[in-house]
């Protein structure tokens, strides 16, 4: 029996071995709340999908987990495991090097932005710091995108994540934002968009 | 401490009186368009029409006087300006006459707080769905935060555009109820989920374009299927993210028996409970914003008549709610 890390909204994470190493096998097992079809090709387009996007944000030189192998009828990856910590609890807690960490993510953010990835997740749940590098799993919402306006929707999500999780620490936040502007060619154009989806919101 | 409490958002006038926890009388009087969705100045014209009656009775009911009242709570927004305007009128008028406190009450918060009260629901999450909003709502560092919530229109409003196309009578969700019951075939519809985020106008267009083409109880089988899909998701993505473990529902949409049975399977596959208050409290009602009212009025939380402006536009996170420690 493997050992489960985590059991997520959408899928089950396994610690198991390939081959000797250490690997996560992550199962989207079915819902059986909706329709077997939709439940069938959402598992399926998800996973080939997450698994083509994990490879070219590697490519992009994004931290992200070396993929194995993949099964589309199980729904599962099978990749690399990150010995480190999430994000979310790394905020929570503190620590020294939280700034650059910071910038860090912003700047990986930024990467993948104009390699025409946009991750579509970007909660602090889906980034573990492994010494000092942010690697960043879970492109299982993600798509390409070379708009403005995908990569200002992108970054707002991280915005109301930080603000339903992390409110009181709004700085940090602050500071991705400015490291990913540095980085990014379209930093202002998606800036504006993203002062636009804030506005567009039903209420503001 | 007895606080009277005006809700009339969009289409319904009603007026609820609370005794702290206790819910004395709840009742209510709804604007129904004759043809079409809600005109907002129509609707605002019920409300002014109703309230006085409305209000009258229900003292009767509780069997107390306006003297016996300690607050007057109205909804403030978000909702329709016309509508928004004429309560908070009513709400003004009645505490400066009384010379009582008056709370402004977010109609949001108040869906959650009423939902709590009535089914025991200690930290929930709360998927409040209605026509004109759709949000996944729940408690974090003193404010209910949006996990997530439509970025277009609300699910309610999608049902009502569909349905209008096919001639249904307003409120049109009860009856794509009825005829997805006896839908069979699930038809392609983009499935839109941004990160916590969910959109309704693509679903509606794709919807829209297969009247005709296909038999009208598949396209409203097919509706229900995949939007509630994405509620569904969504609520687990934000039960995951916050660890919690209950789900409240709320709003018109609440009241869907396939919507209640998705969630219902969903949580009980992560060993979490799911709530549903009664229909009555489900919909927009005047209980929920005295109740509301009630618990800010016990933690000094008022509104003075300066401030009493409606806001059309009020967000749930800009609601401190002091009444709540954890």
């Amino acid at each position: 029996m493997a050992e489960i890390i985590k059991v997520g909204a959408e899928a089950t994470l396994y610690k198991i071995k390939w081959f000797g190493r250490d690997a996560v096998k992550k199962v989207r097992h079915p819902k059986k709340y909706r329709h077997p079809g939709l439940d069938k090709w959402l598992r399926s387009m998800r996973t080939r999908h997450e698994a083509t996007l994990i490879n070219q944000a590697k490519r992009l030189g994004v931290n992200t987990p070396t993929i194995f192998d993949i099964n589309l009828a199980e729904g599962a990856i099978v990749m690399e495991y990150i010995r480190g910590d999430v994000v979310k609890n790394i905020v929570r807690m503190g620590d020294d090097r939280m700034e650059k960490i910071c910038e860090n993510i912003g700047r990986s953010i930024a990467v993948m932005h104009e390699g025409g990835l946009v991750h579509g997740d970007l909660t602090t749940s889906n980034m573990i710091l492994r010494d000092d590098r942010v690697y960043f799993i879970d492109f299982g919402l993600g798509y390409h995108s070379i708009n403005a306006e995908d990569f200002g929707v992108d970054l707002y999500l991280l915005k109301e994540v930080w603000l339903s999780t992390h409110s009181d620490k709004m700085h940090l936040y602050d500071k991705i934002i400015e490291a990913y502007a540095s980085e990014c060619s379209k930093a202002d154009e998606v800036m504006k968009k993203l002062a636009e989806i804030e506005k567009r919101r039903r209420y503001v | 401490m007895i606080v009277l409490g005006l809700e009339g958002t969009a289409h319904t006038a009603g007026v609820g009186i609370v005794d702290g926890e206790k819910v004395l009388v709840n009742i209510s009087d709804m604007y129904m368009p004759v043809k079409g969705g809600i005109h907002p100045r129509e609707a605002a014209n019920h409300h002014a029409e109703v309230f006085p009656g409305l209000i009258k009775r229900a003292l009767e009911r509780a069997g107390i006087g306006v003297e016996d009242l300690d607050g007057i709570a109205f909804s403030q927004g978000p909702g329709l300006g016309p509508c928004l305007r004429t309560v908070a009128t009513v709400a003004r008028v009645l505490a400066l006459r009384l010379s009582i406190p008056l709370i402004g009450v977010n109609h949001c918060v108040a869906h959650l707080e009423i939902g709590r009260l009535l089914t025991g629901a200690s930290d929930p999450v709360l998927l409040y769905v209605s026509g004109g909003n759709t949000q996944i709502i729940a408690y974090a560092n003193g404010r209910y935060r949006v996990c997530g919530e439509t970025q277009d229109i609300g699910i309610g409003n999608m049902f009502d555009k569909f349905g209008r196309e096919i001639g249904l009578p307003f409120p049109c969700g009860p009856e794509v109820e009825r005829l997805a019951k006896k839908g069979k075939k699930l038809l392609m519809l983009p499935y839109s989920v941004k990160g916590m985020d969910v959109a309704f106008s693509g679903i509606l267009t794709a919807a829209q374009s297969y009247i005709g083409k296909e038999r009208i109880e598949d396209i409203a089988y097919s509706l229900q299927e995949i939007a509630f899909s994405m509620l569904v998701e969504v609520s687990e993505r934000a039960l995951a993210h916050l660890e919690k473990d209950e789900i409240l529902l709320g709003g018109g949409v609440a009241q869907n028996k396939r919507l209640q049975e998705m969630v219902r399977n969903m949580i009980t596959e992560r060993d979490g409970n799911m709530y549903v208050p009664p229909p009555q409290y489900c919909v927009d009602n005047g209980a929920m914003i005295a109740y509301t009212g009630y618990l800010m009025l016990s933690s000094g939380q008022t509104t003075s008549v300066e401030n009493s402006v409606v806001r059309q536009r009020y967000r749930t996170d800009e609601v401190v709610v002091s009444w709540r420690k954890s």
